[in-house]
Order: C-alpha cells, then structure tokens, then sequence
C-alpha cells in the first residue's frame, strides 16, 4: 500500500493549495476550539449516572443441597433479594428499523469498478489483494470441507453503489480510500439485524489525509443512532475506524475531489452474508 | 464548535460548486478484538485492581475485546473525574479506555465510579457509579463489564449472569453426576446434589430461582423442580414412566417436557400454577426437545418421524407442526435464541457432532462449533454467544465450552472437573 | 420433598445388581435411601454355585443382554433365542420381578438417546409379553447413553453398548 500510495501523491494543483490553506485556518481555529473544551471539567458536562445496589446479592439466593457437601460448601451469607435497580441506563429499544441507505437502490447490475486511471493500477491490484485477504464472511461457518461452500458461500455479485452517480474520474480515489480504511473496521457483525448496522458519513479531510474534523453521521442512521444502541455501536465502530486508519494516503494533487467524503458508507452486510 | 462547524459548511458549500464530495462505499472490514485499556480502579478500598481484572477478565472471554497489558500503560490515572491525556492511550493502540475508582462511603458501602473513552474521538462513551456492600465487589465487576460491552456492541452483556450445568466425575462406565450452578465465567461453583443418582439437563427459569432438571433419584428418571432459595425439590408431575428434557416457557409458569409412555415419546406442556397438562404431539415417533420461541408462541422440537431425527417447529398449542432443518445430516436439541432471530441446534454429520445456528425457518444454517461430539446448545441471555457440551473421544470426558454466534471465539469454560449440560441464566435480576 | 416409591427397594438392588453384572465399579448408594433391605450385592459372587433362580443365574445362565443396530430398536433374529429363555426362566420363577434396561451408544443427543433407549426397553419388554410372561411383572427404563459397557469412540464398542438389559427388581432366589 505504502509505495502505491507514494506514487499517487504528485504536486498539489493550484485550486487543491488555496482550498487547502483555506481548510488549514479553519481546522486551526476548530482545534483551538477543541482544545479549550479538553480543559473544562469533565464532570459537569459528562456526569456520572449513579446506580445504587445496595441491597444487591453477591449472587442469586442459592441455598446449599441439604447436609454435607462433598465439595465447596456454600458460604452461610445471608440471602438478601436482589434490587431489581442494576439496570444502567440504556436508551430504550429501538422503535424504528432504520431503513437501509441502499435499500431502494434495488439489484443494480454489478460491474467492475470502473475504469481506473492508469497511474492507480498498483492501487488497483494492491486492493485486489487486499479484497482477498478479507474476503471471509465475518459469520464463520465450520462445516467439514467436502460439504462447505455451497450452502453459505458469498454471494458472487453484490451491488456497489454509488459509483453511477459520480464521475470515474473518482472512482480510484474512492477505491483506495475504501481498501484504507476497511483495515481498521471491525463492525459489530453479530447483531440480529444486518440493515441496522448501516451508517454514514460526512467527513472532512485535511490535504495531509488527516481527520480534519469529527466525522458527522448522516442520513437515516443519524437520527436513528440516537434510540437504537445497535446502529450507535455500528456508528461507533464506523467513526473507529475513520480515526484509527487516518492520515489516509490520498493524491495531493487531487485533493479538492477528497476533500470531503459523503456519504463515507460503511455496510457490512456482504461480510454478513447477507 | 457550532459556529466553527457553521463556517465550514458555508466553505464547503462555496466549494462545492466547484467539485462534489467524494463518495465511498466500504463492504469489507477486518473483525478484530476491540483494544481496549482497564487501568486498575483508583481510590482507597482495596477492591480497585480486583474489579479491573474482572473486567479485563471478562471482556477478553468475550472475543470482542483485547485488554492491553497494564504494563504497557504510560499514563498513571490519578483522577477519573479527569479526562485522561488520550495521546498517551492511542501511542498504545488503545481504542477504548476505562477509568474507575472505588471509595469506602461513611455509611460503609462501597462506592464505584467508572468511565468509558473513545480514544481517538476523544471523548467520553458512558460514566456510571455504583453504590453496593464491599463484598458485592465481583458482581460490581460484571456489571461494569456488562455496561461496557453494551455500550461497545449494542446488545446488553451476559456477565452478571450464572450456568447450572452438570459437574461429572469417577469412571466412564458409571458416571458420578451432580446438579451445579457457578457464575458465567466460573467462579462461586455450588453443587446441588451429591451423585448419589443420575441428574441431566438442568435449565433455569426466567427468574434464575428455579431449576427443571431430570434425575434418576429413586430409580424412576423423571423431571424435577430444585428451588434455589428454598433448596426445595419436586418431582414435576406424577406419571407412570420417563419423563424428560424439561425447558420453561418465557413466562415462566409453563414447562415443557417430554412423557415416554410404551416407548413412545411426546412432548407435552404443564401449567405450573394448575398443574393440568397438555399433549402437544401425538404421532408414535420420537418427538423430544422443546424449546419456547422468546414470545411464546412457538415452540421447536426434533422429530424422527420422517425417519431421521430433524429439527421441526409448531404452534405454542401444538399447531402448525412442521420441519425445518434441511441442511443434511441428523439435527436435533434446538434451542430458540433468546432474541429470537435464531435456533441452535445439534447436528450429527458423519459420526461428528457440531453446534449448528439457522433461522426459524430453517434457512442461513451454520456450523459454529469444532469438535469430536458437540451438544445441547445454550443462549446467552443476548442471544449473542452459546455454550455446549463437548465430549471427547474415547470416554476421555466431557468439557463445556462456549462459541460466539458468529462462529468465532470457541474456548473452553472454566468448570470445576468434567462438566456437561450447560443451560444458562437470564440476566441476574 | 422427594417422593419415594415403594419400589425404591427393588430398583436400588437391580441397579446394584446391574451394575455388579456389568461392572467392578462401586455403585453409589441411592441418597436419601431407606435404611432398608439387606444389601444384596454385598453377597459375595459365589463363582462355583449359582443359585438357581438368583440374578447370576439370569445372567449368567440364561443370558441378560440382547443387543441393536444403530438408530434401531427392533429384536435382532439373533437375539430370540436369549429372550425366549428368559421368558422360560421367568416362567419357572413366576415371584421374580424385572426391569428391562434400555442403553444407546454415544452417538446420539442425549435426550434423543433416552428416547430412543426406552424405545429399546420396551421392544424387549414387548417381546418377553408376547412370549407369555405377565406385564405386571415387567418395567423398563433408559439410560440413553449414560451407562455404557465399553468408552472406546469405534464400532465394535457402539455395539457393545446398544443393548436391552433385563435385571432383576424383586422375588428373585439369593
């Protein structure tokens, strides 16, 4: 990745420097600002939600098995009813599926991504080689050779979406921010409904390839982060992601194409099988 | 930062005239353990570093998580009500940071408060505060485990919970069985019984105060009750032959089992509060296993008679029968996760047994489990992880291990001696 | 509270004496037992004599075991004859009481097996009554694959353990 990503890096054009400059002042003042929030108190604008369990019991009232007991004889506490209190707060379930991003999107013919500039071929292969590596269904399935791979083998087409809809001249800047960042996220692949775990994003990107300012949820998985802890903990593990994996190598001189990525969307429902 | 924000967008506005934000679809990620740094809890009761290894403990067990080794810490923190030098942290790779201290109250409770970090984002997840007796100290420790992978993963934890399961020992040939209970990561292991006779299958009620179980006590394997608070036990029923494989309803006033009668077996369903029972099947093979759906409605159980021991569901009044598993090989003791999206179940192929999960209609069915002979799937109460007994080969044992949902992070549960029959609680209440 | 039978006493001495046949392990005392009957298996095994109507004499003499294909619970040609001398036995004892045992191999699920070993039980059961012995004087149980003869993971050890055991539950000569 690293050499690949080398030579996209070439000169900055002269738009990419004036937006860059522009976007330096005002990730400056951003971190002024962010800085000045680091010294407060945290205490009072990140209280603590007291929980009292006073009466809670070490363990469920479990009274021993009559007379002598061959091994580990329960202790002799007294057996207290435990307070029905421990519950921490959680935001209430969900009470509506956020619907997913694509989901009217319907079966769109699956193409190669499209064509790509020649001076990102090694980019193109290098994700090839990526897309191998991780290319194993985040839900394991441990039947015996002879029988696999039929029943729950990966689906061989998926739809990519969003390409149609911008130029080709992007799709490698795209591609290659796609294969950077897929290293760092580990989606919650275990929840019941694959749909929920879709998010995206609005971010902004400093011509470094560094975080310029926190990435923003948007669409239907910002409203619905705030009620449902499933689409939070994939909100969560998407802006991970976004943090962990960031400078990203992107072309300096292409800059004012990446300068923002939205919607930035992560989808693992392919990972799940779905 | 609101108006920093606000002049942004009208930058990125005016720009974007002159070029549109780049979109990217990501489809593939890398499912890793989140790394995650539990400093020993500061402050002045003893219990500090003890509830820190618990958490580290349990969030490890959990395959989601990677504690970080304190030793690699480079910040002491000193203040939990302080925002810790996130630098400090991600120089570690630490994505998630928990801070906590404990403090002896006047009144002599003990107090615990604890924080979540985002690292990189620099901010906090979740701060909470306990108030309990001191020797509360290991569950305190659960609970702020099942706090922090709630926040992490969406799901409520399965710490705080307990297993009743069946502790074996003495020769292969003439096993010594006994009903107990332990905590989910193994501590506290009480034995209920003493081996006197054969004891299988226990399974909690709703409450985790009850436990359905069939023994051999008096020579007759029937289904019994063992209440935990009394130490109380019945016999289910009175009934002229076998009874067995109990499972409670949701609600816990009904259980399910299985009557053989001219070695014939069917499942039927009794009213705890009337004791009146119903017949739900009624066909002369092998009908055995029931498993409540979450809501109650539906129940699944096996069934040989199409000829091979199969995975089937019905109506919760014994409607509807009809089977399920399709997937090949013999697949039996399903299990309805507790979330309901699922059933886990046993599947016999070529003289291997494995843990099996595939939807209620039978599609989407993997193999999660790898062993010699796997059986008897349960739920954690978040319907996320199951534990299983694994025989070994050769009459060398049985062990319980456990396997996340998602087929990853199969190992074994800490159990005193040989184990088998895992059923596991609902969350504590 | 635990609800004896009164034939907790029978079933404790077949269990002893299943176990004594079929085993050198000790057997457990049932808990809770009643301070009840002389022990019987503590009689020592007299290998030389075999008392004619004793519970060696059935299983030694007449043949206690029949055994079953897997998955199966139907009497194997083979096995007529044992039963049919046990139906004899039982004829010339009429006070004797037994209890036919029903056992599976390992593979199997554990409650699939206790049904599939009472399944087992009572095809003997059904066959000694067919045979003409009195119901009334004939349970089943099944261990499933809770008690087997042999642990090795092969064949030849799976059919060792599927097997129809009759045991003695009372009347029987000491």
């Amino acid at each position: 990745m690293r050499s690949s990503a080398a030579r996209l890096e070439q000169t900055g054009s002269p738009l990419g420097v004036a937006v860059a400059v522009l976007l330096h002042a005002v990730v400056i003042v951003a971190t002024l600002f962010s800085l000045q929030q680091h010294t407060l108190d945290i205490a009072d604008e990140m209280p603590m939600v007291p929980v009292d369990l006073v009466t809670i019991a070490p363990k469920t009232n479990v009274m021993a098995m009559a007379k002598q007991q061959p091994v580990s004889p329960p202790k002799e506490e007294p057996v207290q009813a435990p307070t029905p209190e421990p519950a921490p707060p959680t935001p209430s379930a969900a009470q509506e599926e956020s619907a997913p991003p694509d989901a009217s999107a319907g079966p769109a013919p699956q193409k190669a991504v499209p064509q790509i500039v020649p001076k990102t071929k090694p980019v193109q292969d290098q994700k090839k080689d990526k897309f191998d590596v991780n290319n194993i269904l985040a839900l394991l399935d441990k039947r015996a050779p002879s029988a696999s791979s039929a029943p729950n083998a990966r689906a061989a087409n998926r739809n990519v979406k969003g390409f149609g809809e911008q130029t080709a001249m992007t799709a490698d800047l795209s591609t290659a921010l796609s294969s950077q960042v897929q290293q760092c996220w580990s989606p919650p692949v275990g929840a019941p409904d694959p749909r929920k775990l879709v998010v995206d994003f609005d971010l902004f990107l400093k011509q470094d390839g560094s975080i310029a300012q926190p990435p923003q949820l948007v669409g239907n998985s910002a409203a619905a982060a705030a009620s449902d802890p499933y689409v939070r903990a994939a909100a969560d593990a998407a802006r991970r992601a976004i943090y962990t994996c960031a400078p990203y190598k992107l072309p300096a001189d292409r800059y004012s194409q990446w300068s923002e990525i939205n919607p930035f969307h992560f989808d693992p429902r392919q990972m799940m099988g779905q | 930062m609101k108006t920093v924000a606000f002049a942004f967008a009208l930058l990125i506005g005016f720009a974007g005239q002159a070029f549109a934000a780049l979109q990217v679809d990501v489809n593939q990620g890398n499912v890793q353990p989140l790394p995650i740094a539990i400093p020993d809890f500061g402050g002045d009761a003893a219990s500090g570093a003890n509830i820190a290894r618990i958490v580290r403990a349990d969030l490890e067990r959990s395959g989601l998580f990677k504690p970080l080794d304190p030793k690699s810490f480079i910040e002491q923190i000193k203040n939990v009500n302080a925002a810790p030098t996130f630098a400090n942290w991600r120089v570690i790779n630490a994505q998630g940071l928990v801070t906590g201290q404990t403090t002896m109250q006047p009144d002599g409770r003990l107090r615990v408060d604890f924080r979540l970090w985002d690292v990189y984002g620099e901010s906090q997840m979740l701060g909470l505060q306990y108030f309990t007796e001191p020797e509360n100290w290991r569950r305190i420790a659960h609970l702020v485990s099942d706090a922090i992978y709630e926040r992490i993963t969406g799901e409520k934890g399965y710490f705080d919970t307990r297993i009743v399961f069946i502790s074996e020992g003495g020769p292969a040939k003439n096993r010594r069985k006994k009903l107990a209970v332990m905590d989910e990561d193994g501590a506290n292991p009480i034995f209920l019984t003493k081996g006197d006779y054969l004891v299988l299958t226990p399974r909690f009620n709703p409450t985790a105060q009850m436990i359905a179980y069939m023994s051999y006590i008096a020579g007759k394997p029937r289904v019994y009750l063992f209440d935990l608070e009394s130490g109380r036990q019945e016999m289910l029923g009175n009934f002229p032959n076998m009874t067995f494989s109990p499972r409670f309803s949701p609600d816990g006033n009904k259980v399910a089992m299985t009557l053989e009668n001219g070695g014939n077996s069917d499942i039927y369903v009794m009213d705890l509060r009337t004791r009146a029972y119903t017949r739900l099947t009624t066909d002369p093979a092998i009908d055995t296993s029931p498993s409540f759906s979450p809501d109650g409605r539906q129940i699944t159980f096996e069934s040989d008679r199409g000829g091979s021991q199969q995975v089937y569901v019905m109506n919760a009044d014994g409607s509807n029968q009809h089977r399920i598993s399709f997937g090949g090989g013999r697949n039996g003791t399903p299990v309805w996760s507790p979330r309901g999206d699922m059933i886990a179940f046993t599947k016999q192929d070529r003289g291997i047994f494995h843990i099996g999960v595939m939807r209620p209609d039978g599609g989407g069915e993997r193999i999660i489990s790898n062993g010699w002979e796997d059986e008897g799937p349960t739920w954690a109460p978040n319907g996320r992880v199951l534990m299983y007994s694994r025989t070994l080969q050769g009459g060398r044992g049985s062990q319980i291990w456990s396997v996340d949902v998602t087929g990853r992070n199969e190992r074994r549960v800490l159990t005193p001696g040989d184990a088998s029959d895992p059923a596991w609680s609902p969350l504590i209440q | 509270m635990m609800k004896f039978s009164s034939g907790l006493k029978y079933v404790a001495l077949a269990a002893a004496l299943a176990l004594a046949a079929c085993s050198s392990e000790p057997k457990p005392a049932p808990a809770s037992e009643p301070p009840a009957e002389p022990q019987q298996q503590a009689a020592p095994v007299q290998s030389s004599s075999i008392v004619p109507g004793s519970a060696e004499d059935l299983r030694v003499n007449v043949g206690d075991t029949v055994h079953f294909d897997y998955n199966k619970y139907d009497i194997m040609d083979a096995d007529h004859a044992v039963l049919q001398r046990q139906a004899s036995w039982l004829a010339k004892y009429p006070s004797v009481r037994v209890t036919v045992e029903g056992h599976c191999d390992e593979r199997g699920t554990r409650e699939y097996n206790l049904a599939l070993g009472a399944r087992r039980a009572n095809a003997v059961k059904e066959y000694l009554v067919s045979l003409g012995v009195s119901a009334g004087r004939l349970e089943t149980i099944s261990y499933g694959k809770e008690r087997p003869m042999c642990t090795e993971s092969s064949e030849s050890c799976y059919a060792q353990n599927r097997r129809g055991v009759t045991t003695i539950t009372g009347g029987a000569s000491s």
